[in-house]
C-alpha cells in the first residue's frame, strides 16, 4: 500500500511538473492572428493604348477597362443601388481604395471637385459612367488621330491637318460639354481645381483664380455670347466650339494651307475661294455675336499672381493694337482684330496661290520644295542667292512665306499710314521686334510652366531682356539689313547728277527707309535668322547649356565655327576673306561684331550668334546693291559720282553710323570723324575710295589726289572688309599683321592670332562653292 | 466552414430528444451524468461556469444517449445533442433483419463498431463540434436496416432524407454582419487587402431555402464480416459534405464612415461518395482496426487511419466501472492538399484512462497534428476523484499549442484549467 501510494505521488508529481512546465511555455501563447485576403487582380493594360495601338487592341484595350470600372463600380454598395452619394464617395476615397493623393483628405477633396466639374455634385451612378464610357467610345477615333498627330516625332511629314484640327477642337467641345450645364463662378471652380494643386505649389495656388479667370475671359472674347461671360459653362462652351467647328469646315483648304499643307488636287482657284470663305465665316462669328474685349491685364494679373515677370512683349504689343485695330483699346483686345487677320491670310493665300498659278508646281504635293519658275515680285527681291541657299532656295514655299511677311507688312503698313506719318524706324522696329519675340519666344509659357512646377523662374521676355536686345542692337542691324535686301531699282539717275554727286559727295536717297517691301524683308530676315540658327547649333555641334529657360553656348566653339558658317552659307563673303587673309578681314570684323561673354563668363546666349548672320547679310547685301554689274568688284567712276565705290561708302558709313547710335559698335571719335570727313568733302571721298580699293587706311592722304585715286582700280568684298577691321579695331589687325599676340577682350579672341583659325579651323578646300552664282562655280551638287 | 446556427440547432435536438418521452416500452434503463466545471481559460482573466450532463435512455427496443452541453460567458455555447435516438425492433423471429429508425450511425447497428472523430470514416462523417476539444460523429436521421445472413456475415443499408450538418462552434453573426464567436469558432479572414488597402470584413450568412438544405437524400449500404479474430466491413455511402463549402460573393459597403468589404457566404453542401473498408484483428496484440476512405469522384482525396487499443492500466485491483479500454493511432488524408487545416492533418493521438487507485482516475489525451506547417497539439490531463461511488471531483488541464495555421493552433490561446464535479444517477 506504501509502495503504491508512493508510487502515484510520484506519478502525481511527474505530471503535475510536466504539466506545469508544458502550461508555462504555452499559457501566454497569442491567438494567430486572423488571415488576410489579398486580392490582386490583373493589372489592366495601359489606356493609352486606347489611342495608340491598332483597332483591335485598342477596342479591347478600351472594353477591358470599361468591364473593369463598370465592374468594380457595381461591387460598391452605398445606400442606393448602383449610386453613390457625395459622402459615400468621400469615404469610400477617403478609405483610400481611390488614391489621387497620398493624404486620404486631398484625395477625396480632389475626387470631389472631379464629379463636381463633371456635373456629379450629388454623386455618381452606373447610368452617369456608362454616358462617359459612350463618350470615349463615340470619340476614339478623333482621340487616336488626335494621340497620333501629336506624339509623332516627325513633326514634318506629319503636318496637322485643317480636319485633324476640327476634330481636336470638337474634341474637346465634347468634353467640355460633357462637363454638364452648370455655371460656375471662377471663385469656385479654384476652390474645385485648387485639391490638384499641391500645397508646395504655392504660387500655382495662389494664381489659380485669375488663371480660371483668364480662360474664362478668353473663351467670353472668342464665343462672345454663346458663352457665360463671368463663369464657367462646360455645356456652353463646348457648344461654342462645336459650333465653330461646324462653322469652318467649308473653309478647311484655308486652314490647311495657314498650317503649311496643301492636297494635292487642290486648285489655286479652290484655295482662293476657301480663303474668301475664310474671312467671310470669321467675320460672320465675330459680327453675328456681341464679343467682349479680351482684358489684357488680365495676364498682368496672372503673372503678378503666379510670382512671374509679366510677358513684356505681350503687353507692349497690346498698346500697339489700337493703332491697328479701332476696336481694341489699352486695357482690352477686340475680338474683330481677328477679322483683320482674317484678311491678312485671304492677301497671303490669294497672292501666294496666284503665284503658284504661274509656277508648274501648282498642284503638287511636296508643293513647298517645289522649285519656283513663276513670278512673285517680292520673292524675287528677297532672294539673294549669295547666301544661306543650304536652308533658303526659291521655292514654291519660300514663296508662300514672303507672301505671307508681304501680306502681314502690307496690313501694318496700311494701318500705321506709314507713308503719311512717316513714322518708321524705331517705334515700327519696336513692334516688329516685340511681334518677333513674341513668336519666336516661348519664354512666357516657359516661365507659366516653371512657376507651376515650382521651379526657379529666369528673368526673360522682360523689359530687361528686351532692352539687351536693343543694346546688341540685333533689331537695328536687321532694320539695316531689311533695307538693304530687296533689289530696288537704281537705275533712272541723268549724267548730270552722277556727276554731282562725285563732286559733291551725296547720296540724296539715305538708306534706310522702311517701305512696305522693306518692312517684308525685315519680318523676312528674322524668321531667316532662327533658322540659320537652329541649322548652326546642329551643323557645326556647338553644344547648348541651358539654365533655366536660357541657353548658353561657348564663345571660343562659336569662333572655331564661323569660318566653317561662312563656308556654307556665305561663300562669297569667306573666299574673300581667305583672298585678303582670314584673321585680317573676317576674323577681326566678326570678332569684334560678336559679343562679348559677361564678366565671369565663358560663353554667349544663343541667340546672340544671329549677330554672325545679320552682319554677313548686311555685308552681302551691301554688295549686291552696290555691285551693280554683278562682277563681284566694286568699281569706280569719275565721272559718276553714284559708281559702285560711292555706294559702298555711304551704305557703309550710314550703317557705321546707325550702328554706333545703337551702341552696336564703339563709339569711335576718329572713325566719326573720317564718316562725316567722307560725306562732307569730296576728297575725303575719294581718299576713301582709295582705301576701299587697297584694303587699307595706311597711307590714306596721297590717295586724296584724284589722279591717284583713280589709279587704285576696284575694290573687293575683301578689301571693305579688311578696311572695316582697321577701323573696328586697329589693335588686333596690328598684332595679326604683325604675328604677335594682341588683346583678348573675350575669349575666342586669342584664335586671331597666330594664324590659329587658317592652321586649324579653316574647311577644306580653301576656296567655298557658291551655288547662287552658277554660270562662274557651276551648279548645286 | 462549421455551420453554427445556434437556434435551428438547438431546435432540431430538443425536438429529437423529445422523441424519448413517445417511445413504447416501461422497461427502461436510464443513466445520467451530470457535471459542473469551472474553467479558466488561458486567454481570459474571469473564469467560466460549464456543464455538462448526458443522459443515456435504453430499453429493449429503444436507446438514445443526449448531451448537454452549456459554457457560460460571451463566447460560451450550449447544445443539446441527442445521439443516438433510435427505435428498432425485428422483422422475423429469428432476429435476422433488424430494422430501426432514428437518429443513429449505421455502423454503431453492428456489435463493437463506435465511430469514433479519429478514425478515417468519422472525420469525413457528420460530427458535433461544439464542444470542439470533445468532437462527436453523429448519425443520420432516417431509417435503416440490418440483415444478417449467416453468423458471420450481414448487410447494412441506411437511407436519411434529412441532411444535418456539421455543427461547430458558432461564429455570431450579427445583421451588420459583425461577429461575435464562440471560443472555438474558427475564425473566417479578418480582413481583405486590394491595392494595398486593408478593408475588414463583414459576413452575411446567406443560408436560402431551409428545405433545400435539409432534404438531401443520404443513402449508406455496407456489408460486415465478423468471426472471432477479423471483423471487416466494406461499405459505400452518399450525402451532402458535412462542413460547408463556402461560395462567397464580395462587394464594398460604403457606410457613413467607413468602408468595408461586404462577404456573402453561402454555404454549399456538395454531395459526396465514398466507399471504404474496415479491418480489424481482434486476436492479435492491440487489436488494430485499419479504415480506409475513397472519396469516388476525386480520387486524390483518400483517407486512412489506424487504431490500436489497449485496456486501460490500472493500479487499482479489480475494479473497472470507467473507461475499460485505451486507443492509440494515426489519422491521415495522404494525398491531398487541404488549405485550412484538418483534423486529419497526420493526427497521432492516445486516449489513456488510468485508474490509479479505486478512487482516483486519470484520463490523458494526447492529439497532435505532424504535418509539415501545420503541426500542432492538444493534451488533456484530467484527475478524477470519486468521493463516493456516484459522486466525483475532477481537476483538468488543457494545454493547447500550435502553428498559425494548423489544426489545434488556431485554439492556442484557449489552453485551460478546470476544476469540478460530477454527480452520476
Amino acid at each position: 500500500m506504501v509502495k503504491k501510494s508512493i508510487l502515484i505521488l510520484l506519478i502525481a508529481l511527474n505530471m503535475t511538473l510536466s504539466g506545469c512546465t508544458v502550461v508555462k511555455s504555452v499559457w501566454h501563447a497569442k491567438a494567430p492572428g486572423r488571415k488576410t485576403v489579398v486580392l490582386e487582380s490583373k493589372p489592366l493594360p495601359s489606356f493609352s493604348k486606347v489611342f495608340s495601338e491598332n483597332d483591335e487592341e485598342s477596342q479591347s484595350t478600351f472594353q477591358e477597362w470599361k468591364n473593369s470600372i463598370l465592374g468594380s463600380f457595381r461591387q460598391i454598395e452605398g445606400s442606393t443601388r448602383d449610386y453613390l452619394s457625395r459622402d459615400e464617395i468621400r469615404v469610400l476615397v477617403k478609405s483610400g481604395l481611390v488614391k489621387l493623393d497620398e493624404n486620404p483628405s486631398t484625395s477625396a477633396d480632389r475626387a470631389l471637385a472631379v464629379l463636381e466639374i463633371l456635373g456629379f455634385k450629388d454623386g455618381i451612378g452606373i447610368r452617369e459612367l456608362n454616358a462617359l464610357f459612350d463618350w470615349i467610345d463615340s470619340h476614339k477615333r478623333e482621340a487616336r488621330d488626335f494621340y497620333h498627330l501629336f506624339m509623332s516625332e516627325t513633326y514634318e511629314s506629319n503636318q496637322i491637318h485643317a480636319r485633324q484640327i476640327i476634330s481636336v477642337v470638337n474634341l474637346f467641345g465634347s468634353f467640355v460639354s460633357l462637363l454638364g450645364d452648370q455655371e460656375v463662378s471662377a471663385k469656385h471652380m479654384g476652390e474645385l481645381i485648387l485639391p490638384w494643386v499641391p500645397i508646395s505649389h504655392a504660387r500655382a495656388r495662389n494664381a489659380l483664380t485669375s488663371g480660371i479667370e483668364l480662360g474664362i475671359s478668353f473663351f467670353a472674347s472668342f464665343c462672345g455670347d454663346r458663352v457665360s461671360q463671368s463663369s464657367w459653362n462646360g455645356k456652353k462652351i463646348g457648344n461654342c466650339l462645336r459650333s465653330l467647328t461646324a462653322e469652318f469646315e467649308s473653309t478647311t483648304p484655308a486652314i490647311d494651307f495657314i498650317f503649311g499643307y496643301r492636297s494635292p488636287a487642290e486648285k489655286p482657284a479652290t484655295l482662293i475661294r476657301a480663303a474668301d470663305e475664310f474671312e467671310t465665316r470669321v467675320r460672320a462669328w465675330i459680327e453675328g455675336h456681341r464679343h467682349p474685349l479680351f482684358p489684357v491685364r488680365r495676364v498682368e494679373q496672372f503673372s503678378k499672381d503666379l510670382s512671374i515677370p509679366a510677358p513684356y512683349a505681350f503687353l507692349k504689343l497690346t498698346e500697339w493694337i489700337p493703332k491697328l485695330n479701332a476696336d481694341s483699346t489699352l486695357e482690352g483686345f477686340s475680338p474683330r482684330f481677328f477679322i483683320e487677320l482674317a484678311g491678312v491670310m485671304r492677301t497671303w493665300i490669294n497672292d501666294a496661290a496666284t503665284a503658284s498659278k504661274t509656277s508648274k508646281c501648282e498642284t503638287l504635293e511636296n508643293w513647298k520644295s517645289c522649285t519656283f519658275d513663276g513670278q512673285y515680285e517680292p520673292a524675287a527681291q528677297l532672294f539673294n542667292g549669295e547666301y544661306a541657299t543650304l536652308i533658303r532656295t526659291p521655292t514654291l514655299g519660300f514663296v508662300s512665306k514672303v507672301a505671307l511677311y508681304h501680306a502681314l507688312s502690307g496690313f501694318i503698313f496700311n494701318k500705321l499710314d506709314m507713308e503719311k506719318t512717316g513714322e518708321i524706324g524705331s517705334r515700327i522696329k519696336e513692334l516688329i521686334s516685340l511681334s518677333i519675340r513674341l513668336l519666336d519666344s516661348n519664354a512666357f509659357t516657359q516661365n507659366v510652366i516653371a512657376a507651376l512646377l515650382e521651379k526657379p523662374v529666369e528673368l526673360v521676355n522682360t523689359e530687361d531682356s528686351l532692352k539687351a536686345h536693343t543694346r546688341i542692337g540685333l533689331s537695328e542691324l536687321a532694320a539695316l539689313a531689311a533695307d538693304l535686301i530687296p533689289n530696288r531699282d537704281q537705275n533712272g539717275r541723268t549724267l548730270l547728277r552722277k556727276l554731282q554727286s562725285q563732286i559733291l559727295g551725296r547720296e540724296k536717297r539715305m538708306p534706310y527707309s522702311m517701305d512696305r517691301i522693306g518692312l517684308t524683308a525685315f519680318i523676312y530676315l528674322f524668321d531667316l535668322i532662327g533658322s540659320m540658327n537652329m541649322d548652326y547649333l546642329s551643323r557645326y555641334d556647338l553644344p547648348v547649356k541651358t539654365e533655366g529657360t536660357l541657353r548658353y553656348v561657348n564663345r571660343r566653339k562659336i569662333i572655331q565655327a564661323f569660318p566653317g558658317i561662312l563656308f556654307d552659307h556665305f561663300p562669297r563673303i569667306y573666299n574673300e576673306c581667305v583672298a585678303w587673309g582670314f584673321e585680317r578681314t573676317c576674323g577681326v570684323v566678326f570678332n569684334e561684331i560678336l559679343p562679348n561673354s559677361l564678366p565671369g563668363r565663358d560663353d554667349l546666349e544663343s541667340y546672340e550668334i544671329d549677330v554672325i548672320t545679320l552682319s554677313a547679310v548686311l555685308i552681302e547685301s551691301m554688295m549686291s546693291r552696290c555691285d551693280r554689274n554683278s562682277d563681284d568688284v566694286l568699281s569706280g567712276n569719275p565721272i559718276d559720282g553714284y559708281d559702285e565705290k560711292n555706294c559702298m561708302i555711304t551704305v557703309s558709313t550710314a550703317l557705321a553710323k546707325r550702328l554706333m547710335n545703337a551702341g552696336f559698335v564703339d563709339q569711335d571719335h576718329q572713325t566719326e570723324f573720317l564718316m562725316k570727313l567722307t560725306n562732307h568733302f569730296f576728297v575725303a571721298k575719294w581718299a576713301a575710295k582709295a582705301a576701299l580699293s587697297r584694303g587699307t587706311v595706311k597711307g590714306i592722304a596721297w590717295f586724296a589726289l584724284p589722279a591717284a585715286n583713280w589709279l587704285t582700280g576696284a575694290a573687293s568684298l575683301g578689301s571693305v572688309m579688311s578696311v572695316a577691321a582697321e577701323l573696328m579695331d586697329p589693335d588686333k589687325v596690328r598684332a595679326v599683321e604683325a604675328g604677335t599676340d594682341g588683346p583678348i577682350d573675350s575669349p575666342g579672341d586669342e584664335l586671331l592670332y597666330h594664324n590659329r583659325l587658317t592652321d586649324y579651323h579653316l574647311p577644306r578646300p580653301k576656296k567655298a562653292p557658291r551655288y547662287g552664282s552658277p554660270s562662274i562655280y557651276g551648279e548645286k551638287p | 466552414m462549421k455551420l453554427g446556427t445556434g437556434v435551428f440547432r438547438n431546435c432540431i435536438a430538443a425536438l429529437l430528444f423529445s422523441g424519448i418521452l413517445l417511445v413504447p416500452g416501461a422497461q427502461a434503463s436510464f443513466r445520467n451524468d451530470l457535471g459542473a466545471h469551472i474553467f479558466q481559460y488561458a486567454s481570459e482573466k474571469a473564469p467560466t461556469l460549464y456543464l455538462s450532463n448526458k443522459s443515456i435512455i435504453e430499453t429493449q427496443s429503444f436507446l438514445t444517449k443526449a448531451e448537454l452541453y452549456f459554457e457560460s460567458g460571451p463566447r460560451g455555447a450550449w447544445t443539446l445533442d441527442p445521439d443516438p435516438i433510435r427505435y428498432h425492433f425485428f422483422l422475423d423471429d429469428q432476429k435476422r433483419t433488424r430494422v430501426w429508425a432514428g437518429r443513429d450511425h449505421p455502423l454503431h447497428l453492428l456489435e463493437d463498431r463506435w465511430i469514433e472523430p479519429t478514425s478515417a470514416l468519422g472525420s469525413v462523417w457528420v460530427q458535433n463540434q461544439l464542444d470542439a476539444l470533445n468532437p462527436r460523429v453523429n448519425g443520420w436521421v432516417g431509417a435503416g436496416v440490418v440483415h444478417s445472413f449467416d453468423e458471420n456475415w450481414k448487410l447494412v443499408f441506411t437511407y436519411s432524407p434529412l441532411f444535418l450538418p456539421t455543427f461547430g462552434p458558432s461564429l455570431g453573426f450579427s445583421e451588420r454582419g459583425d461577429l461575435n464567436p464562440a471560443r472555438f469558432a474558427r475564425l473566417p479572414p479578418e480582413s481583405v487587402v486590394t491595392g494595398g488597402v486593408a478593408l475588414p470584413i463583414r459576413y452575411q450568412l446567406q443560408v436560402g431555402q431551409l428545405s433545400e438544405l435539409l432534404l438531401r437524400h443520404q443513402v449508406f449500404l455496407g456489408s460486415s464480416f465478423s468471426n472471432q479474430s477479423t471483423s471487416l466491413d466494406f461499405f459505400a455511402f452518399t450525402a451532402p459534405r458535412p462542413s460547408a463549402v463556402p461560395l462567397t460573393d464580395a462587394t464594398l459597403a460604403v457606410g457613413q464612415t467607413s468602408v468595408n468589404a461586404n462577404v456573402r457566404i453561402n454555404p454549399q453542401f456538395p454531395r459526396e461518395y465514398w466507399s471504404g473498408v474496415r479491418i480489424q484483428r481482434k486476436d492479435i496484440e492491440f487489436k488494430p482496426s485499419l479504415e480506409l476512405l475513397q472519396n469516388l469522384e476525386d480520387y486524390s482525396h483518400h483517407l486512412i487511419s489506424l487504431t490500436g487499443y489497449f485496456r486501460a492500466p490500472s493500479l487499482a485491483p479489480g475494479v473497472t466501472n470507467l473507461s475499460p479500454r485505451a486507443s492509440f493511432g494515426i489519422l491521415t488524408h495522404l494525398q491531398k492538399q487541404f488549405e485550412a487545416p484538418q483534423f486529419s492533418d497526420l493526427l497521432l493521438f492516445l486516449r489513456v484512462p488510468f485508474e490509479l487507485t479505486a478512487r482516483l482516475i486519470s484520463r490523458t489525451i494526447l492529439q497532435s497534428t505532424l504535418l509539415p506547417s501545420k503541426r500542432s497539439l492538444y493534451l488533456m490531463n484530467e484527475l478524477e476523484y470519486s468521493i463516493q461511488t456516484d459522486f466525483s471531483i475532477l481537476a483538468a488541464l488543457r494545454v493547447l499549442a500550435g502553428e498559425d495555421a494548423s489544426y489545434f493552433g488556431a485554439w492556442r490561446n484557449q489552453s485551460s484549467v478546470s476544476i469540478g464535479v460530477k454527480k452520476l444517477w
